[in-house]
């Protein structure tokens, strides 16, 4: 019986910290991390993933997901003018949003539009094909 | 679309400041003026390595116009993206026409060019060379460096402070050798030059990526 009450206490202990972990993230705005295909060259279809949000039912299933945003840290941009190249071809994405140019980091974020993304190798091309050497996606989106 | 060249030419015009290739898809126009020597420019970028250009040379002379026009092939030859500083080597190989009073003679534009810079400091070395089929016309060779007073984000107003010496050697006028401190100003896709030399002569330039 002591057992069984332990047993209760941890899975319910473990899914309160889940659960609070989940709201720090938020309020941190951190949201899903990118699934970014690393072959290939067509548009990402986002992942599938289970959505934990108080006062919403799980839904049966599996939902998809996109990620909101992506940053992608650039070498070789220290250049404003020439940076103009990166911000103009995502901003010619179909998918992309909007687009903001950090010198001070080198990097770029970009904001899809709701419930689409590009993959890894369309962020990649656009970077190269400004010509800057991609160096990937920041973890934290 | 010659005459439109022709007359924003006259009033405008350069070479030894700007990138002859910029990103994939880009349009830019380039201007350098100065009473010895100015030069116009239109590119456009195929490629981050490779773009195709119009050039218009003005070169004043007392005895008869001297003017040059070219299309050229710009290429990036080399590029270094560093953690803090990107370098480039640029080539540009044109055909055209040069013409020198009454004369006109099919010629060549062919120019190399070396920059360096991060986001405080800036270097640049470039040779310019335009030959008839009889001579060498114009032999320009341009070496520069900057500062940026203060580190812009990149939506900022952007300052550079440039000091740049020019040899130009135009054919039966000699050689002529200048320092000119500049001024740059950018913001966006506009860039604004201007400077006046230690021999009193006033210069500007500019570029537009579009």
């Amino acid at each position: 019986m002591k057992m069984l009450f332990t047993l209760i206490f941890v899975l319910n202990w473990s899914l309160l910290a889940k659960e609070s972990d989940s709201h720090q993230k938020a309020e941190l705005g951190i949201t899903e991390k990118p699934q970014m295909s690393h072959q290939g060259h067509g548009e990402h279809k986002g992942h599938k993933g289970h959505k934990h949000k108080e006062g919403h039912k799980m839904k049966a299933g599996l939902e998809k997901m996109t990620p909101s945003q992506a940053v992608v840290k650039v070498q070789g941009m220290v250049c404003a003018f020439c940076a103009q190249g990166i911000e103009k071809n995502f901003k010619k994405k179909n998918e992309v949003s909007a687009v903001e140019v950090d010198l001070d980091k080198m990097q770029v974020l970009i904001k899809f539009k709701k419930g689409q993304s590009l993959t890894e190798a369309s962020i990649k091309e656009v970077v190269t094909g400004a010509g800057f050497q991609y160096k990937g996606l920041k973890d934290a989106q | 679309m010659y005459k439109f060249i022709f007359i924003i030419s006259l009033c405008a015009a350069g070479s030894g400041w700007a990138h002859p290739v910029s990103f994939e898809d880009s349009k830019g126009v380039m201007g350098y003026h100065s009473p010895v020597l100015s030069h116009f420019q239109l590119n456009y970028s195929f490629r981050h390595w490779f773009a195709v250009g119009v050039h218009h040379f003005d070169i004043p002379d007392t005895r008869a116009n001297r003017f040059s026009n070219f299309v050229s092939t710009n290429f990036l030859l080399k590029r270094w993206n560093g953690p803090s500083y990107q370098g480039n080597i640029y080539a540009v190989l044109g055909v055209g026409q040069s013409k020198f009073g009454d004369t006109s003679l099919g010629a060549t534009l062919t120019k190399l060019q070396f920059d360096i810079e991060d986001r405080q400091y800036y270097f640049l070395t470039s040779y310019s060379q335009i030959n008839s089929v009889r001579e060498v016309e114009l032999q320009d060779l341009v070496v520069r460096a900057g500062v940026a007073p203060y580190v812009a984000s990149y939506k900022d107003i952007h300052s550079w402070l440039i000091l740049e010496w020019r040899s130009n050697n135009v054919q039966q006028q000699g050689a002529f050798e200048d320092v000119t401190p500049f001024l740059r100003i950018f913001y966006k896709n506009l860039l604004f030059e201007i400077g006046q030399s230690f021999n009193g002569l006033t210069r500007f330039n500019y570029i537009a990526h579009f």
